[in-house]
């Protein structure tokens, strides 16, 4: 048996004359998440993108297709005979799938093939009521705000019967809006704001920050991990750029004053940031920032910090409560390898009182004591690359 | 980079005579010891001989022995199994503040039903007596108790505890964590008044995956895990060939030169302590030497966070574990240590060294001299005022 699946992509319907780039794109990032499955392919017709798989699949293909950006609604659809009785059979078991326990449907007819004899709101109305014989008293119509909507189709090719929408991941496909270089640190909120961008469109790669023996093995093996779940994400490899920070840290703890340690310690890792993304041509830099949570997310320090780079930095959760932050980092199945505790760059040399307001030609003046090209040249020429899967 | 291993008391290196045992009991002799036939009765004979060995390192008869999966499952079994069968008879359970979680944790589940009441700990982490002898009365069905402590080696006053509980609470069960103390120390079942007792193959030279449980003929204790019927019907489960005789091997090597180890133990610790503590660096010997199994040494460098000393060491080729991964976001500090009743600086910069015969003198040597230079290239790096 044959299932077929409706894929509703929302929001790629606005796109005007791009619109076919983007499907393109979406129907390649579906063929990929699908292709551990034989025999299920992905099309495009009728003004709309189709699944197909055998039907012992169809759950595992859901579930697939709901990693998928850029898709807002799955629906699986009942192929059935060509007449009023087998459409009503296949209503009603739609019905008892997703209304199990009574509620309002309505039921809508698309007649594409005008050789059916019975023009469309007819077909509704009867199949509606040969549904109701069925049905018991938990169940009602609702022509305005009905709770399930069934669509039938009637083409040549058949006659199509589907409701019950499954959500999608919604946004834009991967790789529509061109790549940029995520600063991974290990917590909660760079991997949910990674997963963000990507779902924008964005292809993401990954820097993280390393500083054995300050941060240890483990450290890096979960930003590994979180690089893996958000390869799921992203459909493709995820490029983890591991870089020796060590160095760094040691030579701001030593020539800097510790207050506007954490603001230097920023600069320092959006310049190379900025430099590694030019490398890869990256255009924009992604980090996991909120206003006023730590101190170097306040305005000031986000100003100063933002100086030292040129190209656009783009800051998912800016406006989001850390609440709402580590919801999105359960749902997205991050928030489990970001809780291990370990050491991570950030936290290990947290000063006691941080800098909340810096100010930009301060941390200038306090930076002339560290030699910032050769200090950035032996971080990047000891820097590793993975590809994570 | 040589290795130098000084987490013997997480696990330990594989013995050879542990490897041969195991690889054998693979190979060889790899029957089912249920099974009727000629392989079947070869596994049954190394079974029969392993429980023999350690029957006779343990003092006890074979029959009270029984193998399980690790040394977290026989604690599990003892708890669990002593509140099912003891329930009518009493609703108290108590446990030291300083247990391994695979004994306070089954507790914890307990104290639904049960009154569960831990007995505080002195600044060495030894069990207070008057503390313990006024929580026990009629209503305790069970002690659990430590011989030697994870986190900082310290030997509990078994002797004592097992009187006190005989006059106060002649009815409770009194189980005997022994997995950092078997093979290290002697064990004498009759004189602490003992009922049962959980160890580790791992922790002196054997597998990963398998423990042991004596428990007294006459003490109660409900099973844990029913099905085929091995082990007397007390623990079902195809028995774990390779770990239980790798245990056995690993055991008689380890309790034969319980006083040879004992006194290099004694001498490394001396010599690591010696030179750390003339080094000037502030360091606290978080083990009271004196009450303590040589084994383990637990030193703190107040003002080091013990997770990035323990990476500068694993930078130099040297293995030791701190009591807890301190997170700046979490507390995360030692429950041991914090019952202790030391100071937080004390507790995050504490470390443990635990020793297996295999280290030397030359080792320690080397080991303070790397702790030396890393706790003063770490203080300067992070306690930097301007």
């Amino acid at each position: 048996m044959r299932n077929l699946l409706l894929i509703r992509y929302g929001e790629l319907g606005l796109k005007g004359k791009n619109k076919n780039q983007f499907i393109g794109r979406l129907v390649r990032n579906m063929r990929t998440a699908l292709k551990d499955f034989d025999h299920a392919t992905v099309r495009s017709s009728w003004g709309r993108l189709w699944a197909e798989c055998n039907s012992d699949q169809q759950d595992e293909v859901i579930i697939a297709l709901t990693k998928v950006f850029g898709i807002y609604s799955i629906s699986p659809v009942i192929e059935c005979d060509r007449n009023l009785e087998a459409m009503s059979e296949a209503v009603i078991q739609i019905i008892h799938q997703y209304l199990p326990n009574g509620g309002t449907f309505k039921v809508e007819t698309r007649r594409a093939d005008k050789t059916f004899p019975m023009p469309s709101p007819q077909i509704s109305r009867e199949v509606a009521m040969l549904a109701f014989k069925q049905l018991d008293d938990n169940y009602d119509a609702d022509f305005f705000t009905p709770e399930l909507m069934v669509d039938i189709e009637i083409r040549t090719e058949g006659v199509f019967v589907y409701g019950g929408k499954i959500h999608g991941a919604g946004g834009l496909p991967v790789g529509t809006g061109g790549k940029a270089m995520l600063l991974l640190s290990g917590g909660i909120d760079s991997p949910v704001a990674g997963w963000m961008a990507m779902r924008r469109g964005l292809q993401i790669e990954a820097i993280h920050f390393h500083s054995f023996p300050f941060t240890g093995e483990q450290s890096k093996e979960k930003v590994i991990d979180l690089c893996r779940l958000l390869a799921k994400w992203q459909g493709r490899s995820v490029k983890l750029h591991i870089i020796h920070f060590t160095e760094i840290q040691k030579a701001i703890r030593i020539n800097c004053p510790e207050d506007y340690g954490i603001t230097i310690m920023r600069r320092m890792m959006f310049r190379i940031a900025q430099r590694v993304a030019k490398e890869r041509e990256g255009l924009a830099l992604v980090t996991g920032e909120s206003i006023g949570q730590v101190a170097s997310q306040t305005l000031e320090s986000m100003s100063v910090i933002n100086k030292v780079v040129d190209i656009p930095v783009i800051r998912p959760l800016v406006a989001l409560d850390k609440e709402d932050i580590m919801k999105v980092a359960k749902q997205i199945g991050t928030y489990e390898t970001s809780i291990l505790p370990f050491e991570d760059c950030c936290t290990i040399f947290l000063p006691k009182f941080p800098k909340i307001r810096p100010v930009s030609a301060e941390a200038e003046e306090m930076e002339q004591a560290l030699d910032i090209e050769e200090l950035i040249n032996e971080a990047l020429a000891k820097s590793e690359q993975l590809n994570i899967k | 980079m040589k290795e130098i291993y000084l987490d013997n008391a997480a696990t330990t290196r594989v013995s050879q005579a542990a490897l041969q045992a195991a690889t054998n009991a693979m190979v060889e002799s790899y029957g089912n010891p249920s099974s009727l036939h000629a392989a079947g009765a070869r596994a049954a004979k190394l079974l029969k001989e392993a429980r023999r060995t350690l029957a006779g390192l343990l003092a006890v008869p074979e029959k009270e022995l029984y193998f399980t999966s690790c040394g977290s499952e026989s604690n599990n079994t003892a708890v669990f199994g002593v509140a099912a069968s003891q329930a009518r008879l009493g609703k108290k359970i108590l446990i030291s503040a300083v247990e391994h979680p695979s004994l306070s944790e089954p507790a914890k589940l307990l104290a639904e039903k049960f009154l569960v009441e831990k007995i505080p700990v002195d600044s060495r982490g030894a069990v207070n007596l008057v503390a313990l002898e006024q929580l026990l009365d009629d209503d305790v069905i069970f002690v659990g108790l430590q011989y030697v402590n994870n986190e900082t080696g310290l030997i509990q006053p078994l002797t004592q505890v097992g009187e006190l509980i005989k006059n106060q609470a002649p009815q409770a069960h009194f189980h005997i964590d022994g997995v950092q103390g078997f093979g290290k120390l002697p064990v004498e079942f009759k004189k602490w008044h003992a009922d049962s007792f959980a160890a580790s193959a791992h922790k002196l030279g054997g597998l990963k995956g398998c423990g042991l449980f004596w428990l007294r003929e006459g003490a109660r204790c409900r099973p844990f895990i029913y099905g085929g019927g091995q082990e007397r019907g007390f623990r079902s489960g195809t028995e774990n060939m390779a770990g239980i005789c790798s245990f056995a091997a690993a055991a008689s090597e380890a309790c034969n030169k319980i006083e040879q180890n004992t006194a290099l133990y004694q001498s490394l610790r001396e010599r690591l302590w010696h030179i750390l503590a003339n080094k000037e660096l502030g360091a606290v010997a978080v083990s009271n030497f004196t009450a303590c199994s040589p084994h383990i040494a637990n030193i703190s460098f107040p003002g080091v966070r013990s997770e990035v000393l323990l990476h500068y060491l694993e930078a130099n080729g040297i293995y030791a574990s701190s009591g807890s991964a301190c997170h700046s976001n979490k507390s995360g500090a030692s429950p041991v240590l914090m019952a202790m009743g030391l100071d937080k600086a004390v507790i995050d910069g504490a470390i443990r060294f635990s020793f297996s015969p295999e280290n030397t003198l030359e080792q320690m040597d080397f080991v303070a001299e790397v702790i030396f230079n890393s706790v003063v290239e770490i203080r300067s790096l992070m306690s930097r005022k301007h």
